[in-house]
């Protein structure tokens, strides 16, 4: 032992890593070699598409390689840099030491890293997903995707998931309770708000997709019947489920660009930013407005006018707070001594190409132009114009904004400026012309065209735009490596940024900070440069002192069941759908169904609540409680063997999940919660051994754990009444 | 019947309408009389929105013949008309306990749910008796709802979010199910007389049918409703940062 921490490996540091900074950086360099992936797929198409009729791509090839390439980008790229940056900065930011649970955070980068390889997997096993990054029903189904790709695709999905849900976890009890003396939640930079917001959104959106890929799979694995309509089932309702996440996905996305170019626009201006509280609550805004409006994805769909007309109202609502923050930003640069560095650049052009593609989806806000131009190359534009031209953009400007203080090196400008230009240039002949292309009718997601007029050239345009993009990762990639060797030293602060991040030295130590500069405002070095003139003479941010420091495991139980919430609705949700399309042999299984005997294991399951209640009563008091507790063990391991009976049961009368749709939703659904039944007996033995063996935290974790068996329980009787009472 | 008709004749004078319209002025007059005349303008709002429900005829159209107006005579009474009075009169101090807030959230969103039980919701769109216990029931519980937000004792803005959020969930599952559920939620709605002129102009009129009625109802009560909690939401959210903006030197 050690040896090993006398002289650890260079791979044995970077894969037993605790540390938020070396996390972060394994998330941007794991994000930078599928980026790789990715943008060789997005080349595949751009050959495929630049002249009419082409032979190159199989349509089955074209399928694979256009899923992949959206799934890449979304989960694989998008996704864990914008968690990359957060990782590395939001502690610094806060002045903290680390993230709140290192080694939960260790945990989400290697299911990233791994659930990754996992969908690349499928190219190996008999083809990949090809059903588009949406993996819309009934195109989803077996008889239609015969590969096991959709399959692949699930299963990574869901490892993914579950990594974001612990990432936004973690974030949020960071924020809530590691924040430095005087780093009040006013006083947080806006990026540390963004993704703390973000960090909610992704909490709550990700469950509603674990949710329904579990369906997915079951449909797939066990022959079930929630989305194939051939069997009862409902596509409409996978659309429904997908976009639910969906939407708030794409918020997930853009949230954290604006807060990098919230920190970047201000450094380069030289001025503090313009009305910081109009963009900390619009960010709020979009975030609540995000869960409502996901049903303009499918307007295509027939839902009927006065839904049509309510999403669209609610679509373009969302566009407001979007625009407050693009006029803040103008009015930032507004008088500024603006320093056009290759970060600048990038975040100046991110405002243009986020409006143009802000402006192409308030126009698929209004339902008759959805209707004209959906699942044309429009969508395709506008798509590349918020995560590409919005999106990356900010990334790009974050990349040069903070890479010297991740390696301690400045990128080079000279190469940045040629990186920055090819991008522009590349972007918008790549993205602009399909605009036009999606106008004139042609398809997205189509493996050729014919020689339609105008067609080959302006698809040769957007392939020419591509090889420039290409070019411009290239100049990128050889400037992260040459600058990581040759760069200028960067110094702590060669921006003469205001954050605390800047308060280190490039890169920081293990434990962040030596000393903390005294933090009395939103620009505490501008402070601590300017003793003469300090923000808070001209913005009063508060005292120092306010928020209480919450409880860490109970906040974190609470943010757990927040987003296990959810994931119930979504199966409860299903399970109401599918019980009013009642078939004969629904009726049947819910007529083999004995609430009496299951009322009785029910109030067995809310007793089991009351003795845990009792067990934390009687630990408060000094007692030990452990009698109270084994109680509520045999409780919870009684109501499950009651579960067991009643499965072994309709078994035995030949109700399985794939019978009928009302067994397809009932198994899943109480399937589920005996799962985490039995999760919550495995977390209240743990308990039970810390507490007997007098380890420290085990009171603590308790405290978290009854939390959870409370709304286990909860859940319970919330099924109870819909699945048995139900009249 | 036509829809200019239905405006002008259609009034819900009924005596218990009536009889409410005069105890609501009575009780606007008393209260500005007691708490000083600066809580006249928001009072009298809140007043003439009341009268505006209770006595127009989205009153009369409430009353079993339009499921949607019924539902925006339901956000009128629990979200609006409370709102206006607990930014007039806030109330004491001394109703900030935690119990108090759940009682605030149980009974905004309760009232919602409970009201929308079939039964029940059918006999308040027949009976006028019980549709005036339902109003005074839904101003009551509008008020709890809104003091923890809007009172003298305010919940922290987190806990204002969460709060609110909350309450958007619960709406926005009660007016998915609304929207989206084949049956109807309140039968007396859909059973409404085809030979009454209000329904004839409903549905051959304006051609909406009470699948329609139902579906925008539902809607109604999803997004608007959430659209009102957002914006308290973020007016909680601005008035936290506001007075940090003055100078201080």
């Amino acid at each position: 032992m050690d040896a090993l921490t006398q002289s650890p490996s260079f791979l044995y540091r970077w894969t037993a890593t605790l540390d938020h900074k070396k996390i972060g950086i394994l998330y941007l360099w794991t994000s930078l070699f599928f980026f790789g992936i990715g943008g060789m797929e997005a080349m595949l198409i751009r050959i495929q598409l630049a002249v009419p009729g082409n032979t190159l791509l199989s349509p089955e090839a074209y399928n694979q390689i256009f899923t992949m390439h959206g799934t890449t980008m979304i989960f694989l790229v998008v996704m864990p840099v914008l968690i990359g940056f957060a990782n590395y900065f939001v502690p610094l930011m806060i002045g903290a030491r680390d993230m709140a649970f290192p080694r939960l955070n260790a945990m989400s980068y290697w299911l990233f890293l791994f659930g990754g390889l996992l969908l690349h997997f499928s190219f190996f096993a008999g083809g990949a997903p090809a059903a588009g990054w949406f993996s819309y029903a009934p195109l989803t189904d077996t008889s239609f995707s015969s590969s096991q790709g959709v399959d692949y695709w699930v299963l990574s999905l869901l490892v993914l998931g579950i990594g974001s849900v612990s990432t936004g976890i973690n974030i949020i009890v960071t924020v809530l309770t590691l924040r430095a003396e005087g780093m009040t939640m006013r006083r947080l930079p806006l990026f540390a708000w963004m993704f703390f917001i973000n960090a909610f959104l992704i909490v709550l959106a990700m469950p509603v997709l674990n949710a329904s890929i579990v369906m997915l799979l079951i449909d797939r694995q066990l022959d079930a019947h929630f989305f194939f309509p051939s069997k009862g089932g409902s596509a409409v309702v996978w659309q429904h489920f997908f976009w639910m996440f969906g939407h708030p996905e794409v918020y997930i996305m853009a949230l954290p660009a604006f807060g990098m170019i919230s920190e970047i626009i201000p450094v380069f201006s030289r001025k503090p930013i313009f009305g910081y509280t109009f963009i900390a609550g619009s960010t709020v805004a979009i975030a609540l407005l995000s869960f409502g409006v996901w049903a303009h994805h499918m307007f295509a769909t027939g839902l009927g006018t006065s839904f049509n007309v309510v999403f669209a109202f609610g679509s373009m609502l969302i566009a407001i707070p979007t625009g407050i923050k693009i006029f803040n930003w103008i009015a930032t640069m507004w008088g500024g001594s603006i320093r056009f560095c290759t970060s600048m650049c990038f975040a100046t052009a991110f405002l243009v190409e986020f409006v143009i593609g802000g402006l192409s989806g308030v126009m698929f806000a209004v339902v008759p132009i959805d209707w004209q131009v959906t699942d044309s190359y429009f969508v395709v534009a506008h798509i590349h114009y918020v995560l590409f031209g919005g999106t990356l953009f900010a990334v790009f400007g974050a990349l040069y904004y903070w890479f010297p203080k991740m390696s301690g090196r400045m990128l080079s400008e000279k190469l940045g400026k040629w990186h920055f230009w090819l991008t522009v240039i590349g972007f918008n002949m790549t993205f602009l012309v399909q605009h036009v292309l999606g106008l004139i009718g042609m398809p997205r997601r189509v493996y050729t065209y014919a020689d339609n007029p105008g067609w080959a050239l302006l698809n040769q345009i957007s392939t020419l735009g591509a090889f420039l993009m290409f070019a411009s990762a290239i100049v990128l990639i050889w400037n992260l490596f040459r600058s990581l060797k040759y760069g200028k030293p960067a110094g702590d602060n060669p921006w003469q940024a205001w954050t605390l991040e800047w308060a280190t030295s490039s890169p920081p130590p293990p434990e962040n900070f030596l000393r903390l500069p005294p933090i009395n405002g939103r620009r505490p070095l501008w402070d601590l440069a300017n003793p003469d003139r300090p923000d808070s003479n001209f913005i009063n941010t508060g005292t120092s002192e306010e928020s209480p420091r919450l409880a860490k495991p109970r906040l974190t139980a609470a943010l757990f069941i927040a987003s296990e919430t959810i994931f119930f609705i979504a199966l409860i949700v299903a399970f109401l759908v599918f019980t009013f399309k009642k078939d004969t042999a629904g009726e049947f299984a819910q007529s083999s169904l004995d609430p009496m005997r299951t009322g009785i294991f029910t109030a067995i399951l809310v007793l089991s609540s009351f003795t845990l209640w009792l067990a934390e009563r009687g630990m408060k008091r000094g007692a030990s409680g452990k009698g109270w507790l084994a109680a509520t063990i045999v409780l919870g391991a009684i109501f499950l063997g009651g579960q067991a009976v009643e499965y072994i049961g309709l078994l035995n009368n030949e109700v399985t999940i794939n019978s009928s749709l009302f067994a397809t939703s009932f198994f899943t659904l109480t399937g589920f919660h005996a799962f985490h039944v039995f999760l919550g007996l495995v977390a209240l033995g743990v308990c039970g051994f810390l507490l007997i063996r007098k380890k420290p935290g085990g009171h603590a974790a308790l405290g978290g754990v009854s939390l959870y068996w409370h709304f286990v329980d909860i859940v319970w009787l919330v099924v109870f009444a819909i699945v048995y009472l139900k009249p | 019947m036509t829809t200019q008709e239905l405006i002008i004749t259609a009034w819900h004078l009924t005596p218990i309408s009536i009889a409410t319209a005069v105890l609501g002025t009575l009780a606007t007059a008393f209260a500005i009389w007691k708490k000083g005349r600066s809580t006249a303008p928001k009072l009298i709002a809140a007043l003439c929105i009341f009268l505006f429900t209770i006595i127009s005829p989205l009153g009369t159209l409430s009353e079993g013949y339009l499921f949607s107006a019924h539902m925006i005579h339901h956000l009128l009474l629990l979200l609006i008309v409370p709102l206006f009075v607990v930014i007039a009169i806030p109330g004491g101090k001394n109703l900030h306990t935690k119990p108090w807030r759940a009682i605030g959230w149980i009974s905004g969103v309760g009232a919602m749910w409970l009201w929308h039980e079939p039964s029940l919701c059918s006999l308040a769109a027949v009976s006028p008796a019980m549709q005036a216990t339902q109003t005074i029931t839904l101003l009551i519980a509008g008020y709890l709802f809104w003091r923890p937000i809007m009172g003298t004792t305010r919940l922290h803005p987190a806990g204002a979010l969460l709060y609110l959020f909350s309450a958007c969930t619960a709406c926005t599952l009660l007016g998915i199910y609304v929207a989206f559920v084949p049956i109807s939620v309140c039968p007396a709605f859909a059973a409404a007389s085809q030979s009454s002129p209000i329904i004839i102009l409903i549905r051959d009129g304006w051609g909406f049918s009470a699948a329609a009625d139902q579906q925008v109802g539902g809607l109604l009560m999803w997004i608007p409703a959430c659209l009102i909690y957002f914006t308290a939401i973020l007016a909680r959210f601005l008035s936290w940062h506001e007075p940090q903006n003055t100078v201080s030197k």
